[in-house]
């Protein structure tokens, strides 16, 4: 498996932290590596948060000697646009800051879920689910996802069902990016 | 889980209420009464573990603009069977020198456990039928001094699961490297580090756990081992292994503070885990690392969260603040004039503004 260092977890909010970290946790990664920066309360909406800070983490991550030994995750709710719209977004705020796009190999994956996280939590908890469907926030019970989390990355090699919401599967092929050694 | 603390007449303390959950962070600025509520239920720990009130709860520690004689203190605390409802009233004399329990009450659901008012004692069985009256001292805790009867369970319970509260703070300097006792809780500011470890190294399982946690994140650590110096006396070693180098030991003061300071937050973590202790810890960041916060604090927060241990927090530093109240877990304390402390919730604007720790550094936070 890898071995980080550290790996980078920048997203909107406490569920998507908690999804993302046990995901990382669940395929082995230390929970000492992760480093959550989650959007902080006052600063405004999450996805300008992670929008705005996602250059400068690039930035920096390219800098470092070694860079294989870290990671960066990102995660931002696609909301009412389209993942490719959300993805675009953050591509241009990379061209905007002079940095050029992600290469292949880079240790940097962006992960959109449609509408938002617990859209995801909620097709894997009671399939199937509408990505266009605002779902039921589970406050101040985040861990809930905890179970159905690991069991999507014990079996992340196989093939989601055809039910699955195409922004899991879009994530899903980001993977190989943080894991390049299991594929 | 503790779920309520009220105060009424301690210090900057008055008809003071504090709700709290799995996890919470006091805030505020300095003088503003957070260690005040520390240093109650530090108090209460240690009085209902059968101290005398003499040695706890003196005159002075009475509000200081305030004539009324009595201070009142309430706890709540929930468990599988029930809520817990704990009052003590505490009356000094005119002199300041004498002060006396007014009452001291346990309840569970509103019905009564034990009822200690003007000297007696009303005993109470856990169906909370009437038992036995008797006069008792009014200088100590009637809940500490009640022996445990196969017909008061909840009562020893509640004083069981008092005295797993623990108050402290990491102060590295006064951390002794040699032990001559076993300590079962650990000191105000965990001064007895190694002899609580002493005590806690009796469970196998859990020194291997905390071995296991230090060596992920202290690069080198290997293992703790005890050196015996007579016949009590026993030192901490920490010993450090780096490949192709013999392994060193160092003894316990020679550690720097920040490598004491992840000893005792890991120990403290892994023993709240396995006996339910309930942890409130002030400022335990001082002294680590930047980069050692935040991994100690998501191991805290996801085990608060998982329901498996609860902690009180108090920190300044914007690492806890913004990571913690990413989640409505903060509650900012303040006196108006130098007056009763008061306490609300924080409710961060979502308006594009500063993050809650830039709001409090610049002192605009309920400006």
């Amino acid at each position: 498996m890898t071995d980080y260092t550290s790996i980078v977890l920048l997203c909107e909010d406490r569920q998507q932290e908690v999804f993302a970290r046990h995901f990382l946790m669940s395929r082995g990664i230390e929970k000492h590596q992760i480093y959550p920066d989650i959007n902080p309360k006052g600063k405004g909406a999450g996805e300008q948060y992670v929008r705005e800070k996602y250059p400068r983490y690039v930035k920096s991550y390219r800098k470092k000697a070694n860079n294989l030994s870290n990671a960066l995750v990102v995660l931002t709710d696609a909301d009412n646009l389209t993942v490719q719209a959300r993805l675009q977004r953050l591509d241009d705020e990379l061209q905007k800051s002079g940095e050029p796009p992600r290469a292949p190999k880079e240790r940097i994956g962006l992960f959109v879920p449609k509408r938002n996280i617990e859209t995801w939590i909620h097709f894997l908890k009671n399939p199937p689910v509408n990505e266009e469907k605002v779902y039921q926030k589970f406050h101040r019970d985040e861990s809930v996802c905890k179970p159905y989390v690991t069991a999507l990355a014990q079996n992340y090699r196989q093939p989601l069902p055809e039910t699955a919401p195409a922004s899991l599967k879009t994530a899903c092929r980001e993977l190989p990016r943080i894991f390049p050694d299991e594929v | 889980m503790l779920s309520r603390i009220y105060v009424d007449n301690y210090k900057s303390l008055v008809n003071f209420e504090l709700k709290v959950g799995s996890i919470n962070l006091l805030l505020g600025p300095n003088g503003a009464g957070k260690s005040s509520v520390f240093e109650v239920l530090r108090k209460l720990r240690d009085f209902i573990g059968g101290a005398s009130l003499d040695s706890w709860f003196d005159d002075s520690s009475r509000t200081r603009w305030q004539t009324l004689r009595i201070q009142t203190f309430e706890l709540e605390l929930g468990n599988e069977q029930g809520l817990y409802q704990y009052e003590l009233a505490i009356e000094h004399d005119e002199t300041g020198q004498k002060r006396r329990v007014k009452h001291e009450r346990l309840g569970m659901d509103g019905n009564p456990l034990l009822r200690f008012e003007q000297g007696d004692l009303h005993l109470y069985r856990d169906d909370y039928s009437a038992g036995p009256i008797y006069p008792f001292d009014w200088n100590r805790s009637a809940v500490a001094s009640i022996p445990s009867r196969p017909d008061n369970k909840k009562m020893a319970r509640f004083r069981e699961r008092i005295q797993k509260l623990i108050v402290t703070q990491s102060v590295p300097a006064l951390m002794a490297s040699d032990s001559n006792q076993e300590d079962a809780v650990p000191g105000k500011y965990l001064e007895n580090f190694v002899s609580w470890y002493r005590y806690l190294s009796q469970d196998q399982g859990l020194s291997l756990a905390v071995t296991d946690a230090l060596r992920r994140i202290l690069p080198g650590f290997d293992h703790f081992e005890f050196k015996s110096y007579g016949e009590k006396n026993r030192g901490l070693k920490a010993y450090f292994s780096q490949p192709g180098i013999k392994e060193l030991g160092y003894t316990f003061d020679e550690l720097s503070d920040g490598q004491k300071t992840l000893m005792a937050l890991y120990t403290l973590l892994l023993a709240a885990q396995k006996y339910e202790y309930i942890l409130c810890l002030d400022e335990p960041e001082n002294f680590l690392a930047l980069p050692e916060i935040r991994p100690w604090l998501v191991e805290l927060y996801d085990l608060c969260e998982e329901g498996k241990i609860q902690a009180v927090l108090i920190s300044h530093h914007p690492e806890m603040i913004d990571y913690l109240l990413a989640s409505p877990v903060g509650y900012w304390f303040d006196r108006q004039d130098n007056l009763a402390v008061r306490v609300k919730p924080i409710q961060a604007e979502e308006d594009g503004g500063l993050s809650v720790s830039e709001l409090i550094a610049r002192g605009w936070l309920h400006d």
